[in-house]
């Protein structure tokens, strides 16, 4: 609805608009770059399954270590996008 | 949307007054509905990643604690029983077990734990062949390694290290 002053603003005092220019294209590129990380956790894991399972488990901390450097990313990847909230109105 | 004429009346603030009640539970604009959606789904994947992670981490200790080595010194038959070119079937670590003896060629014994690594079926020696051989599905193995050659199993079949006392073959332990 459009308020007194003029602005664009529903009576739930939400944003109108849709999310600035290039915004969504940060966001979708993040859960792209997110679920392809996801996948190679996954076949990480599986190598690290083979080598327990073959006997060689000790080598398997170098996968933890790649494993974990790439979940600490995404919680970067998750703060950085949390910092930059929609603009309102 | 008649949200003035449902609110504004009696000075109430108009956006608490205009709020349809499936707003409350869906408090998202149909454009932001979109973005919400991806930034859930994105902190759903790192979730889920944080859960892979742990899981190889667990792998990762267990692998570094865990000392699958087996069983103890345990005499298995007179080399001289064996002669060359053929097998022994015997058990161990555990009396459940089954494990084989092979007299290779050029007089060298091996001995490889009886199950296979696909889906634990028994492997026989296959004299003609010069191979281990796993009935169930056509596994095969080197006899000098115990590596998979041709079939499912993708890992070797588990070695039992052997030690030699005069005629007598003691099986030390059973190596992953």
């Amino acid at each position: 609805m459009i308020g007194v002053d003029g602005s664009t603003r529903s009576v739930d005092g939400l944003d109108d608009r849709s999310p600035p220019p290039g915004r969504q294209a940060v966001v979708m590129a993040a859960l792209v770059l997110g679920l392809l990380l996801m996948g190679i956790q996954l076949w990480l894991l599986t190598v690290a399954l083979e080598l327990f399972l073959g006997g060689h488990g000790r080598q398997v901390w170098l996968l933890a270590v790649v494993s974990g450097l790439i979940f600490v990313g995404g919680l970067v990847m998750l703060k950085v996008l949390r910092r930059r909230p929609r603009p309102t109105l | 949307m008649s949200d003035l004429s449902m609110g504004g009346a009696g000075g109430a603030p108009l956006s608490r007054v205009g709020r349809a009640p499936w707003r409350a539970a869906f408090p998202y604009h149909w454009d932001a509905d979109d973005l919400v959606s991806r930034r859930e789904l994105l902190r759903f994947a790192v979730l889920t990643s944080g859960t892979l992670f742990v899981g190889t981490a667990v792998l990762a200790v267990l692998g570094w604690l865990d000392n699958r080595r087996r069983g103890t010194p345990t005499p298995i038959v007179q080399a001289s029983r064996v002669p060359e070119g053929t097998a022994h079937y015997f058990n161990y670590p555990e009396p459940d077990d089954q494990a084989v003896l092979l007299h290779l060629p050029g007089g060298r014994f091996v001995a490889y734990s009886q199950k296979c690594t696909h889906l634990s079926c028994a492997v026989y020696y296959q004299a003609e062949q010069k191979r281990l051989y796993c009935p169930c599905h056509e596994g095969v193995f080197d006899i000098e390694t115990g590596e998979p050659t041709a079939g499912p199993p993708q890992r070797r079949l588990p070695r039992i290290e052997l030690r030699q006392e005069g005629d007598a073959l003691i099986a030390v332990e059973e190596v992953p």
